[in-house]
């Protein structure tokens, strides 16, 4: 066994509210810069709908992510995009590359045209001007462009999602009255077998082993953007005026002074939390070459009980810090994925083990209007299941890989939960319902108030569970701690600045 | 004296800031070693431009290079008349995907608003620079034909005299006008090599071939 | 570690670089002209062996380049010789036999200033010399033949040609799938 912890994350979209804050957040510390401005290393995106940049799951367009293929000593995984030969040959026009146009152009006002037109008939106006090159550009799409379903007819309907699914479905999800939609912030996944790490002709992007962190060298990075072809997620961005390529990097610097990532930190829904896993890395190979549907059982499996004697021993031996050990021992992350499975990967069948998981959003049926006009909690599991305005089918395709069974369990121990708690506190639920709710969903009524605690009070220090990060004693053995003394903080002395 | 200037000093010259420039800024300032490309904001025009181009350039560049080093093989290579004709089309078709591409290349930057803006003046003059490096390199195909077969016998016994320091300029100083161009250019872009985004030739991402696909970095060195 | 990684890679550069060098100096010095031929050596010159050196087709002794390198004789050659020197097809009556002598033996004051570096190290043999003569001597009256055209024809053609190729390789490439979405959206809002 080969342990090691990797800073893993939860988003519970039933508690997403779409505000944007953690996408603002983000910005303002990491991506307000030139060439920078149209990249969202934190976005949220209204689903159904195409996402950011457009219709980014589409991979028979997009090429991102692995494949699997039958090999002569078995499966084997190879890039979508190119086989390494190609690579080479690609270097001058990516033929996977995604343009600015794909995302949006990034704008701003000319405020000035406010303050300085001369008096006159007219309301002076602020047109918009490219953030590229000035110039005045008619805005045609933008971040967020379809947020709640703006454009449905265009955006949603061209859900890459929503293909060859049963009209039934397709119809549930937008007529009128029935429409439903939820948000789906996102970020970098920090895939355990990262696309961009192997489609990167250079070798510059790394996981960090100490936590799990996939970073772009910038120094190494030259600018041949083949990462931004092979995320299937669509995560690294390209700088067009630095020529590097940048992504999210998880706030490390804000991860080894021991706060949440800003993204985190700042979510109004407190719907992301945040702890260390520890998993097998013997088992990752093996877990990759899975069938679709037993991929997230498989990357389930990999994921290793922090309390077991045994994994503690093997994490000591392969050299995971006690204090790590600890944070996993308290991970909320532990909790939902492995103990609870409730949170699932975002699109499994990428083969990139990613390492943020969501718990799907609940459906919006659960009340029923009774004979005297009051609600009532619906208490049949299936019929409610049936009722769901989104389709299950369309949350196993974004979490599952297409298997319906892992939703469907995740969904009945959120319906148990609620049922459970319906009984308790407003007490228009029997005892006997809320018990069959709990059967039904295999579960005790102390996972359910343990599941109730972390999702709806859970304190700052349950939702974010920092393991110790020890810089100073990590580098003393390659840096001279003494060298850095005179800078402020992580290290370039030169501006980061668009080469000769 | 003014041919020594030309074709002994200035070529020692321009190599020497090419090599000793470039080496510098590898050490100083790695995070400048970018092809900088522009596909991301105009990617219809790029693609034509940039792979004629470079499958264009690079084969050339490599031609030129294999009749410096090794003269014997290129001169067996167009040992009968044939064999020339053929190796001859073959370069001349590489040069004008060259030309074609490079010319792309330029009315993009000069068109489109976006590349503009992120176009530095010494772009301006490397591309100018290499449009016309390919220009003269196609006069000289052209029009003083065939130049696979005076190359080994003019340029090559000049530039190995250059690299073992026995300077003897006399095998291109008579050369037409066109020749001598062709060979300054080409120096003056090796000189201008670290001022300008031609860096990036030197960090062709052969390793990609053998590297391992995922990269997994310890700070500390530990188990791994 | 920082630095001594950046140490070792200009190592490597720089060993590359040298390394690429010292290969590129293989000295090419040939051996010591051997004068030019004597009056009956030319006068048993042989003209159609004269053509195949003129052409190429048999090599000089001392590896000199052929002279359609650089010379057009008549129509000699599908796509002729080169034009970097003069067309050589009357030669024979616009110099007289010295001159044409001199140049080729490198022997002399008149001499070529392109052609005297070469063949000062590649020299001609004395048979050479009179087959080359023998040969410029059969070519006078040649009708003179340019095919520059042909070769530009042909090369701007077989251009077009790997341009296609390339167009096709890589026809599945990713345009514009933001505005072909809406595109076709927009199209099918307007169907219904």
């Amino acid at each position: 066994m080969k342990i090691r912890s990797q800073v893993s994350m939860v988003f519970h979209l039933d508690k997403c509210i779409g505000c944007h804050t953690c996408s603002i957040a983000c910005k303002n510390i990491w991506t307000d810069r030139p060439g920078a401005e149209y990249m969202w290393w934190n976005n949220v995106e209204t689903k159904p709908g195409v996402g950011f940049p457009s219709q980014w799951e589409d991979q028979e367009k997009y090429h991102g992510g692995w494949e699997m293929k039958e090999g002569k000593k078995g499966p084997v995984i190879h890039l979508k995009l190119q086989n390494r030969p190609q690579a080479l040959a690609n270097l001058f026009s990516n033929p996977a590359m995604p343009t600015m146009d794909d995302y949006y152009e990034p704008w701003t006002y000319n405020y000035n045209d406010l303050f300085n037109s001369p008096l006159g008939n007219d309301q002076p106006t602020a047109r918009p001007i490219s953030r590229v090159d000035g110039q005045p550009i008619d805005i045609e799409s933008g971040p967020n462009w379809d947020d709640d379903l703006g454009g449905s007819n265009i955006y949603a309907a061209k859900d890459p999602l929503l293909e060859n699914m049963n009209p039934d479905d397709k119809m549930r999800l937008f007529s009128i009255e029935q429409l439903f939609y939820f948000y789906m912030p996102r970020i970098c996944n920090h895939c355990l077998n990262a696309a961009c790490v192997g489609a990167c002709p250079s070798g510059a992007i790394y996981k960090r082993a100490e936590d799990g962190v996939v970073l772009i060298n910038q120094d190494k990075c030259r600018g041949w953007r083949m990462c931004v072809s092979a995320c299937p997620y669509k995560k690294t961005y390209y700088n067009w005026s630095t020529g590097k390529s940048e992504k999210c990097i998880l706030c490390y610097p804000r991860l080894e002074t021991g706060q949440a990532p800003a993204c985190f930190h700042s979510c109004v829904g407190r719907i992301r939390y945040l702890g260390v896993l520890l998993y097998d890395a013997d088992q990752i190979e093996d877990a990759l070459k899975a069938p679709d549907d037993q991929l997230v059982e498989r990357q389930r499996q990999m994921i290793l009980d922090p309390h077991d004697p045994q994994v503690i021993a093997a994490a000591k031996e392969s050299g995971v810090p006690d204090g790590v050990v600890t944070a996993a021992q308290n991970s909320p992350v532990y909790r939902y994925v492995k103990e609870w499975k409730l949170a699932l990967p975002l699109h499994p069948e990428y083969r990139t083990l990613p390492m943020l998981f969501y718990v799907p959003p609940l459906l919006p049926v659960l009340n029923s209007t009774q004979e005297n006009g009051t609600q009532r909690v619906e208490t049949e599991l299936f019929t409610s299941l049936e009722k769901a305005r989104v389709p299950v089918r369309y949350m196993s395709r974004t979490l599952a890989a297409g298997n319906d069974d892992l939703v469907i369990k995740a969904y009945r121990k959120m319906i148990a939960v609620r049922i459970y708690k319906r009984h308790e506190t407003v007490g228009d639920v029997t005892a006997e319902e809320s018990a069959a709710a709990l059967a039904k969903a295999e579960m005790t009524a102390e996972e359910a108030e343990a599941i109730y605690t972390l999702t709806s009070i859970p304190t700052y220090q349950e939702r974010f569970v920092i393991p110790p990060y020890s810089r100073e004693g990590d580098i003393e053995e390659v840096y001279d701690p003494q060298q850095r003394k005179a800078e402020t903080g992580f290290g370039r002395r030169q501006a980061p600045q668009r080469g000769l | 004296m003014l041919e020594i200037m030309l074709f002994v000093v200035f070529p020692y010259v321009a190599l020497a800031i090419g090599i000793v420039g470039t080496l510098y800024r590898y050490l100083t300032n790695q995070y400048s070693f970018t092809s900088l490309s522009s596909q991301f904001l105009e990617n219809d025009l790029q693609f034509w431009g940039s792979t004629l181009w470079h499958y264009g350039i690079l084969p050339t560049t490599a031609i030129h290079l294999a009749g410096f080093t090794i003269p014997k093989v290129m001169a067996a290579l167009h040992g009968t008349p044939d064999l020339l004709y053929l190796s001859e089309l073959a370069g001349k078709i590489l040069g004008i995907m060259a030309l074609v591409g490079m010319g792309i290349l330029l009315y993009r930057r000069l068109t489109s608003s976006k590349i503009r803006a992120i176009t530095s003046t010494i772009d301006w003059i490397v591309l100018s620079l290499l449009f016309a490096q390919v220009f003269f390199g196609l006069i000289l195909a052209f029009v003083y034909r065939w130049g696979a077969a005076w190359f080994i016998h003019t340029a090559t016994p000049w530039m190995d005299s250059l690299a073992f320091f026995d300077p003897a300029p006399q095998f291109v100083t008579a050369l037409p006008l066109a020749h001598k161009i062709h060979f300054l250019t080409g120096f003056l872009l090796f000189a201008l090599m670290p001022f300008s985004r031609l860096v990036h030739i030197v960090t062709f991402p052969v390793s990609y071939l053998w590297r391992r696909f995922q990269l997994v970095i310890w700070t500390r060195r530990r188990v791994v | 570690m920082k630095n001594k990684k950046f140490k070792h890679k200009a190592l490597l550069l720089l060993i590359g670089l040298l390394a690429l060098f010292l290969f590129g100096c293989i000295p090419t010095k040939g051996p010591a002209s051997t004068g030019p031929a004597s009056l009956q050596e030319i006068a048993a010159g042989d003209a159609e062996n004269g053509r195949k050196l003129f052409m190429g087709y048999v090599h000089f002794q001392n590896e000199g380049p052929p002279c359609m390198g650089c010379h057009n004789v008549g129509a000699h050659g599908l796509l002729g010789g080169g034009a970097l020197g003069p067309d050589l097809t009357n030669v024979s009556q616009e110099m007289t036999q010295s001159e044409l002598l001199i140049i080729l033996a490198n022997y002399g004051f008149t001499n070529s200033p392109v052609m005297e570096p070469i063949y000062n190290e590649h020299p001609l043999t004395q048979t050479e010399q009179a087959d080359l003569i023998a040969f410029l001597n059969s070519s006078a009256g040649e009708p003179e033949e340019d095919k520059e055209l042909i070769v530009l024809g042909i090369s701007i053609l077989a251009t077009v040609g790997a341009a296609i190729a390339l167009g096709f390789v890589y026809r599945n490439r990713l345009r514009r799938i933001r505005k072909a979405m809406v595109d076709e959206a927009t199209a099918e809002i307007y169907k219904n």
